[in-house]
Order: structure tokens, then sequence, then C-alpha cells
């Protein structure tokens, strides 16, 4: 099974990647749970606050929780500078009353651990939830645009004549269409009044449209050279219907390509998105992904005065290498090397 | 001897393109015109050099490539009027063993998936496929314990038992074998053969056996066509057509059969060139580039198949 061999062989990079990877998809999974606040909740009387200094409590104040920090206050409201008050101590606790991850004990001071934007909303809250979208535009990206790709290209590969030149021209008209433009123009069309989640799924299903041809290109190629293995001839000296062939013969002989393929695309998909977010054309506020909380960091003066607001970039760059090694690993595994059989 | 195969005028054409920008046109003429009748029970040989259309012929028989021309019968019925449905039926009636043991089983299934599928797709044994799936391997001389591995964990002879139980899945009355021994080795060539005519004793098999080692030929056919550049050019019961070949291509071909016998004294003929490119053969007899014994008729006029004596037939004028 590749299963086995996958879990068997795993290298450091690829069982890190991993870790991540689950980490982050199973926090965006719990969001409400894991994030302190609400996402969209407001203190107005913290904006641009700094991530909070967590300190570990000594061992006799154990009791009362394992890590505190000393409430703020703003001190100067122009230049958004906050002072800590060093001679009170806000414990944190583990696993709240109101059944969050973490929170403070004392409900009216603030925990800011990613610091908190301009209208005093946690970015940590934030960065989890916009995780929801930005993790599932890839794997739905993909999915949409693998299983397009896929069969449009056997079909065309498999078959020949006609139908693969009509295709393979469509194909490359849909290639020859500048993606970012269309996005734009898309944008516009787009009513604002559509929710995000609609709006998510139509950036989706639109970069899966565009996205498929490449791939099929290559799936096509393949399958021009499996057909004319002795194994389909076989199968279809023994009356196997083309769909028996396609799907049991064929296609199944993609799938290692496939695989390592998706993998390594994924981040393409969460970039489009982020790029889309950032331009303000995909999840509008106060919905977050990671690609409109790097939005406000447009501005060079919030970049400069309020640097905490580019960890959701932290967060894409760490999704982005680990689906990285993950796919190399998966190309090392599935190398024609010791394919010799699945096993 | 009744009749079981009936090929009239048979022809596959390639088109290949010539000219990196006008697409022009040519035909490679694999199979040219092959007349051939096949009798139920027989191995009929099939010899000549590579790149002599033999392979094509046996795929073209079975319509895995479709041939451009002619006309075959199977039982008295016409294969190429047949729909795809219909043919994809009669398949069940026909097989083939191909060349390449390794290429020719899916390297992502296990044996018991690709002997089944014969079964599957025309829904044969069923509620016991298991059962005769593992009877299929025993007659083939394998056991039980091969069900669960992948191809690549056995040896080409065993992948071509394989290859042949997925064959006999579907119980056909006629194999095509493409060159079924020339990709193993020597030792393991006389077993495959060997099981390949038990099975044919045990199922009443049919055979067109294709193959380029002339002593494997004489040894399982009843008789033996030797083709020349799409052409069969000589067609005869094994013993006799081995004993006194008639055309000059079947003459060269047997005399270079190594003799194991210190003192035996054979005349080699050695062909000089090569074989024509079937792009465009020759004119009259395609064979008179090479024949060391053409005359000036065989330039112009194109000999035809002629029963030479008893049931032997040869297309040379001067045979």
């Amino acid at each position: 099974m590749l299963f086995k061999r996958f879990i068997r062989n795993i290298t450091w990079p690829a069982g890190i990647s991993l870790l991540i990877l689950l980490l982050l998809y199973l926090s965006a999974l719990f969001a409400p749970f894991v994030s302190p606040y609400d996402f969209k909740e407001q203190s107005r009387k913290y904006p641009n606050a700094p991530p909070a200094n967590i300190h570990i409590s000594p061992l006799s104040e154990w009791g009362k929780g394992f890590f505190y920090v000393h409430p703020v206050k703003m001190a100067d409201v122009y230049k958004r500078r906050y002072e800590e008050d060093k001679n009170r101590k806000v414990y944190i606790d583990i696993i709240t009353d109101e059944g969050r991850l973490f929170g403070l004990s004392e409900k009216e001071e603030r925990l800011f651990i990613f610091g908190s934007d301009t209208l005093g909303r946690d970015l940590f809250s934030r960065t989890i939830h916009g995780g929801r979208v930005s993790l599932t535009v890839g794997i739905l990206g993909v999915l949409i645009s693998y299983s397009l790709g896929l069969i449009i290209g056997s079909i065309s590969g498999y078959f020949g004549g006609l139908a693969d030149n009509i295709i393979m021209r469509l194909a490359e008209v849909f290639m020859s269409v500048p993606s970012f433009f269309l996005l734009l123009a898309l944008a516009v069309v787009i009513p604002s009044n559509v929710s995000s989640a609609m709006t998510f799924l139509l950036i989706v299903v639109i970069m899966s449209f565009i996205g498929w041809a490449g791939f099929a290109r290559v799936i096509r190629g393949m399958v021009i050279s499996e057909r004319e293995r002795d194994y389909v001839m076989a199968a279809k000296a023994l009356g196997a219907s083309h769909r028996r062939i396609l799907f049991k013969h064929v296609i199944p002989s993609t799938f290692n390509y496939t695989i390592i393929s998706a993998t390594l695309s994924i981040p393409g998909f969460i970039l489009g998105e982020s790029a889309l977010s950032l331009l303000g054309l995909g999840i509008q506020e106060p919905d977050a992904s990671w690609g409109n909380l790097l939005a406000s960091s447009q501005n060079v003066q919030n970049l400069i005065n309020y640097p905490w607001i580019l960890i959701p970039g932290i967060f894409i760059f760490l999704t982005i290498m680990s689906y990285n090694f993950l796919g190399d690993y998966m190309r090392d595994i599935m190398s024609p090397r010791d394919s010799g059989g699945v096993e | 001897m009744e009749e079981l195969l009936r090929i009239k005028n048979l022809k596959t054409y390639f088109p290949v393109k010539k000219g990196r920008l006008a697409k022009r046109f040519s035909v490679v003429r694999a199979v040219d015109g092959v007349d051939l009748t096949i009798y139920k029970g027989e191995t009929l040989g099939l010899v000549g050099e590579s790149g002599c259309g033999k392979s094509t012929l046996g795929k073209s028989i079975l319509r895995l490539i479709e041939p451009t021309e002619g006309e075959i019968y199977f039982k008295e019925k016409s294969l190429l009027s047949l729909s795809d449905y219909e043919l994809r039926a009669k398949r069940k009636e026909m097989q083939i063993v191909f060349q390449d043991p390794f290429s020719s089983l899916n390297p992502r299934m296990r044996v018991d998936s690709i002997i089944g599928e014969p079964l599957a797709i025309h829904s044969l044994a069923e509620g016991k496929v298991r059962e005769r799936i593992v009877e299929l391997l025993n007659s083939v001389g394998m056991g039980e314990d091969a069900l669960k591995r992948f191809p690549h964990e056995f040896s080409g002879g065993q992948r071509q038992r394989i290859g042949l139980a997925r064959a006999l899945a579907v119980e056909p009355e006629f194999i095509v074998a493409d060159e079924p021994i020339s990709a193993l080795d020597v030792s393991i060539q006389a077993q495959i053969i060997n099981l390949m005519k038990d099975l044919q004793d045990k199922f009443n098999l049919t055979y067109l056996f294709i193959a380029h080692d002339l002593r494997v030929v004489e040894y399982i056919s009843d008789r033996v066509a030797v083709m020349y550049l799409g052409k069969i050019v000589e067609i005869g019961e094994s013993k006799k057509l081995y004993d006194s070949p008639r055309h000059p291509y079947t003459q060269a071909l047997l005399s270079v059969i190594p003799v194991p016998e210190l003192e035996a004294k054979k005349e080699r003929i050695v062909l000089k060139g090569d074989i024509p490119s079937p792009i465009s053969p020759p004119g009259g007899c395609a064979f008179h580039t090479r024949c060391p014994v053409a005359i000036e008729r065989c330039l112009h006029e194109e000999p035809l198949l002629r029963e030479i004596e008893n049931g032997q037939k040869a297309s040379c004028h001067l045979a």
C-alpha cells in the first residue's frame, strides 16, 4: 500500500511538514475553539496593540495559571503606544469557562498574542479563522482543476483524432487567457452583496477552470504513451469497453504524476487567493483570509509601526513550504526507480 | 478439416506524415493483401523477418488494429462487419498472447485482478470467480500463492504463463500467439512451448503462432506460412515446407538454421541488402531486389500465390 510506504519512509522535512499542515488544518477546523475571541469582535480600547509578552509563572503560582501577562493600557493615543502595568498579573486559563482553548482569567483585559488590528480585533483569532479560507482554497481548487484535467486530458489522449484536436485547441484558448485580468474583470462583474462564502467558491471555480488546461495537456501526453502499451491492447482484446480501459488501466497509470503534481500545485491556489484578497477582490471584510489580512500591510506606515500585521504571511509561507516539501517527498517515494509495482 | 478462420485479401495500411510543413501522406503497407485459411485445432506458424507485417497481421485478424480492406470470416461470420458492441462480445472466442510479458500485464494490478478481468468483463464464473482463477493458474502450472502478487514479482516465463491464463479465462477457440517466446530465456522457451502444446490438446485450441525462430515454428506448427513485405510468399504443411521449400526466400531462411551436427554440410544462402521499405515496395515480385535467382519477368510481373504440390503454395514464377 502506498500509505504504508508513505509512513514507513518518512523523512525529517516531510514529517515536520506533515505535522505543521495537520496542526494548521486542525486549528482551522476548530477555529472557534482555538481562537480566544470572535474574529469580528472589536475592542475599541485596544487598536493596533502589539503582541502580548507572555511570561511563565513562578512555580508557586501554578495553581492560578502556568502563564501570565501584564495588562496593557494605551499610553499615547496618537502614536498608539501601550504600556504594561507591571504591578498586576493576569493569568492565562487553559480551556476557559466559555469553552475556548485559552483566555485571560480577567475578562475586562485583552490577550492579543499576535497583536490587534486598527479596529482592535485579535489578529490571532483572525489568522486562525482566515486559515479556513486559505487552506481549503488550495485543496478544493486542486480537486476541481485536477479532476477536470484528468478526465478531459485522458479522453483527449485516448481517443485522439478530432476530439483530441478540438479539446487541445480549447485548452490552448484557456491557457492564453491572462488569468489575472480575467479575475479582475470577474471581480467587477460579481455583485458586491454576494456573501463571502459565495465569493470564495467563485474564486475557486474560476481559478480551477483556468488551471485545468495545463494539467490536461500533460495527462494527454501520458495517456498517449500509455494507450500503446500491450496491456491496454490486451484489455481491448479481452473485450473491455473504452470506459473500462480508461478508468481501470489508463487513468490509474497517471496517478503517480497526478498526486505529486497536485501536492505541488496547492500552493499556487493559496497564493492566488492571497493575491486576490490582497487586492480586495476576494474575501471581503469583516471576513478573514490570510490574503485580506495581509492587505492592511500594503500601507507602509502601518507596516513600519505595526510590523506584527505580517504574521498571516508567515502562515502562508509555512503552508506553502510544507506542501512543497511534502510534494518533493511524494516524488521521491513514487519515483520510477522503485515503482516496479505499487508495494 | 473444418475451417475456423478465413481471410480474404486483407490489407492494413498505416498513414505516415511526410514533409514538415505541407502535410503529404504516404502509407506503410504493413499487410498487403493476405489470403489465409486456418483450420480448427491446427497450429499455423507465421514466420518472416522483423518488419514484414507478421504482428500486424495477427492483430488485424483480431481487429486490435483495424484492417484497411479485405474480409475476415470467423466460423463463417464476418468479423469486419461487427459493431463495436458485437465485437466486444465476440472477443471471448479469440484471444492473443503478447511478445513482451513485461508490458502485457498491468504493473498496478495483482494477478487475481489481471486474470479476473476477462471474467468480470464477460460476467463469467459468477459467484466462484476465485475458484476459477485458481483453476486457470493451475492449468498454466502456477499455484494459488500467486493470486495477491504483482507482475513485477515474477520472472518472464511466469508472466507469460499469467498472460496465457488470462487469455484462457474466456475459453477461446482461437489464440494469436504473437512471438510469445522471443522475449524469454532459451531455457524457458521450451517450457512455454510445451505448455502451449498441452493447453492446445486440453482445450482444443487453434493457434496462429507468430515467430521468427524457425526451429520453434517447425516444432509446434502443423502448417507454416512465410511472410515477406506484407504478403505471404509460401505456405504449406510444416514438414513439406521445411523439406522442400519452393520460394527462394524460404530457401534462404531455412538455409541459415544452424544444424547441430559436426559433419553437416549446408550451403547458406545469404541474402543481400535489407528488406525494402513497405512505404514503396518494389514493383513486380517484391522479393526481386534480393532474390538470387531473379529473372527479367520478376521485375515486371507480380507472381501470385499458387499451388505447387499437395497444398503447398508459393508465389514465385520459378517455383
